[in-house]
């Protein structure tokens, strides 16, 4: 069943996030195993089924890089997995070699700091140009934006793994 | 005229219109149970007036049975036959505990508190009781989950659920009703200290994340008031004997119970008397609350919040009554912690509250996580993790795995427990074997493993050839299991060894690959073996020869260099077997032209 269909939501990357956590909360009042104890096994076993979904559906849609791979997965594009359909264009391989650079030549913490506030900012443009993208049914810059995503999530990891060392 | 009533089976009707549904919080040192009904909920207490039961069981050579003070009082005299502190011993199902000449099990201990708790119950009731919800920590793995459900059914109770205690401290603050926002639960006990963090909203209750320390407690203050009182009475510890050393030590505990209430308190012992004022005692426990401090900024972390998120803070456990571990409390969240419930208490009450809504109908709705993640062991001892630990449950996950050589038709799944890179770091929870993959070549062959947590936290596998549909689902019964020391310890390594793991994991995955490598390279050439020259070849077996003593060595850039090595050696032998096979698929075609 679809991530959505199991949230009773509608499908958007936009989402208002407390109002996705209602609708999950919902679907768990209805379906989780404790609302059918005392019934038959075959049904208790169903709404464990039902509950686990809807558990694995609110993790996929509640942060925006898993949300944007789910939309375009709807759309026959994978991006983020072994199978990646998508390939990274040179500018966005060169953009995270920078990166990259940035973070193992960083000398102290601050630098390190600076790195990950301007990584943050570019995360907020790049949510907005995913946004963007999917209002207007552009897959093929929504996949490309999404991979650009995923490598800003990944260069902020480097940055925390590289902070534990200093 | 209704003569019978038929159900389906397996359909629990609510049976027995008149018995009642209790909650029992199943502690370590000490046992409570409450009931609650529409209005109120409270703790039974037992013939002779105590509400705590302790968690002690005596087994006497004539074949009956004591629980509670007279057990406890025979294990201060040093009896044989007692046993105590079941409770850190029930993730080992199969376990023997000697008690005399008599040899019994976790969860035959545990059922004979139950059992206990159940006739106080009744007793003070007046009715018979056979439904409960029992609480066990939020850290509980499998097995023990497992094991406390298998001992309540000894003792003839049905688990209407197994919730954490966190969760039922919660909701003996009525927090369902009125509160909404993040409540975090700090549990300091005798010997353990647990935090939690829970997000409330309109009667859900969401375990955010779990944290703790199994070996933090009230016993570590009167340890220290103890070492203290030695020094300021002019006493060496190596000349004191074990008793006399039980005797201070419960001198201290004293102290620090006086502590509470008074600003001093006068020690006396052996004739010599020494006065302990609360400063002195807060700088000699100061250590521990620090401790159990660093342990709360954890739970934080792992969740992802800050103290500011944090709406309230609720006090569990006995030690919680002591001055300094409220005042650091306060401090530490910035508001004044709820303790008005009786904190010895107040797990048992929440536990109540619950068994009553689901017996007579609640909107409340309890979700957890659970507490480590779950994996399965792949080439090389590496862990492949399936389930994060903190996921919220019921989840269900699964993984693909392949052939690792052509015409394998069985698999072995190893299904381990914890956070550590290596299989052998990580507690092993079951190993399976899937039979009837159909005989393919190496890498085609899909096995997808599910597993699936229930509600209860309790675990099932179940695995499936993709080609064949073959699928066997499995119960995990562990044989043997981690203790909750053994599980904090294996979650600080965590921590301490990420890097050397990754090292480590490098190290494998260059040494599997380089065995892959070899075994494909090795069935390719006795499958085509004329189309290699005797020079190449063996040129071929020599680098074999080569990779293989490097895969014997730790430096896994030398592995991948002879690996790199083999391939360029092989190279020319593997484009002209992909040219005969596509030559034999494009008859009359060159390869050239069949390339876009």
């Amino acid at each position: 069943m679809n991530h959505f269909a199991l949230l009773n939501f509608p499908p958007a990357f936009d989402l208002n996030m407390q109002a996705l956590e209602s609708a999950y909360f919902a679907a768990q009042r209805q379906y989780h195993p404790d609302r059918f104890a005392g019934k038959p096994p075959a049904e208790r076993a169903a709404a464990l089924e039902r509950s686990a979904d809807i558990n694995r559906a609110y993790e996929a849609l509640k942060n925006p890089l898993p949300r944007a791979q789910y939309l375009l997965q709807l759309q026959g594009i994978a991006v983020g997995t072994e199978a990646d359909s998508v390939k990274p264009s040179p500018g966005l391989l060169t953009e995270t070699m920078k990166w990259r650079e940035q973070i193992a030549e960083a000398k102290n913490a601050e630098e390190l700091d600076k790195l990950d506030e301007a990584l943050n900012k570019i995360l907020i443009r790049s949510i907005k140009i995913i946004s963007n993208a999917h209002l207007y049914t552009q897959w093929d810059a929504m996949a490309q934006e999404t991979l650009r995503l995923g490598y800003i999530l990944k260069a902020q990891d480097a940055i925390k793994q590289r902070q534990k060392t200093l | 005229m209704n003569l019978l009533q038929i159900h389906e089976p397996g359909q629990t009707p609510l049976p027995h219109e008149n018995a009642a549904a209790v909650g029992i919080d199943l502690g370590t040192t000490y046992s409570v149970v409450a009931v609650a009904s529409d209005t109120t909920a409270e703790v039974i207490h037992n013939i002779h007036g105590h509400a705590l039961v302790p968690s002690v069981v005596y087994y006497a050579p004539d074949g009956g049975i004591e629980v509670g003070y007279p057990a406890k009082a025979r294990w201060e005299r040093g009896e044989e036959c007692v046993i105590s502190s079941v409770k850190r011993r029930m993730h080992e199902a199969n376990v023997r505990l000697k008690a005399g000449n008599r040899e019994v099990t976790p969860v035959e201990v545990s059922a004979e508190i139950l059992k206990e708790l159940k006739r106080n119950a009744e007793r003070a009731l007046g009715r018979e009781v056979t439904q409960a919800v029992i609480t066990v920590p939020a850290y509980f793995d499998d097995a023990a989950r497992a094991a406390t459900k298998d001992a309540a059914r000894l003792a003839g109770l049905e688990v209407l659920r197994l919730i954490n205690e966190p969760t039922a401290a919660a909701l003996a603050y009525g927090l369902d009703k009125s509160a909404q926002g993040i409540y975090a639960i700090y549990d300091l006990g005798g010997g353990t200290f647990d935090m939690s963090l829970l997000k409330l909203e309109k009667g859900i209750f969401q375990v955010l994340s779990t944290a703790g320390d199994t070996a933090l407690g009230g016993d570590d203050f009167d340890q220290a008031i103890a070492a203290w009182l030695l020094t300021e009475l002019g006493f060496a510890e190596d000349t004191l004997k074990s008793q006399q050393v039980g005797a201070l030590v419960a001198l201290a505990r004293a102290a620090k119970h006086e502590l509470t209430q008074n600003t001093s308190a006068v020690i006396t012992y052996n004739g010599k008397s020494a006065s302990l004022s609360r400063n002195a005692f807060d700088e000699l426990i100061y250590p521990y609350v620090e401790k159990s401090l660093s342990v709360c900024q954890q739970a934080l972390l792992d969740a992802k919040l800050s103290i500011v998120d944090v709406k309230g803070v609720v006090m569990v456990g006995g030690s919680t009554r002591v001055k300094l571990v409220y005042e650091q409390v306060k401090e530490f969240f910035g508001k004044p912690p709820l303790i008005d419930v009786n904190p010895d208490e107040v797990v048992a009450i929440g536990a109540a509250l619950q068994a009553h809504g689901l017996t007579q109908g609640s909107d409340n709705l309890l979700l957890d996580v659970n507490p480590l993640s779950l994996g399965l062991e792949t080439m090389g001892g590496l862990t492949e993790k399936i389930i994060q630990r903190n996921t919220p449950i019921p989840v269900s996950a699964s993984q693909e795995f392949t052939t690792y050589q052509d015409g394998q038709d069985g698999m072995q799944i190893h299904v381990v427990q914890g956070e550590r890179e290596m299989v052998r770091d990580n507690r092993s929870l079951a190993r399976f074997e899937l039979t009837g993959i159909p005989p393919l070549p190496a890498g085609i062959a899909r096995v997808r493993v599910t597993f699936t947590i229930d509600a209860d936290g309790l675990l099932t596998v179940s695995a499936q050839e993709k080609t064949t549909d073959a699928q066997q689902a499995i119960h995990v019964k562990p044989s043997y299991g981690l203790a909750p020391e053994e599980m904090e310890k294996m979650l600080i390594a965590s921590m301490e060894n990420a890097r050397g793991d990754i090292t480590e994991r490098l190290l494998v995955e260059a040494r599997t690959e380089a065995e892959r490598a070899i075994v494909e390279l090795q069935s390719a050439m006795k499958q085509d073996a004329n189309l290699l020259e005797t020079a190449e070849k063996s040129r071929i077996d020599r680098q074999i020869m080569v990779l293989r003593n490097a895969a014997q060595g730790t430096d896994r850039d030398y592995i991948d260099a002879e690996l790199h090595e083999l391939g360029r050696l092989a190279q020319p032998f593997a484009e002209r077997r992909m040219d005969r096979a596509i030559g034999t698929a494009l008859v009359g075609q060159t390869v050239d032209k069949v390339r876009p």
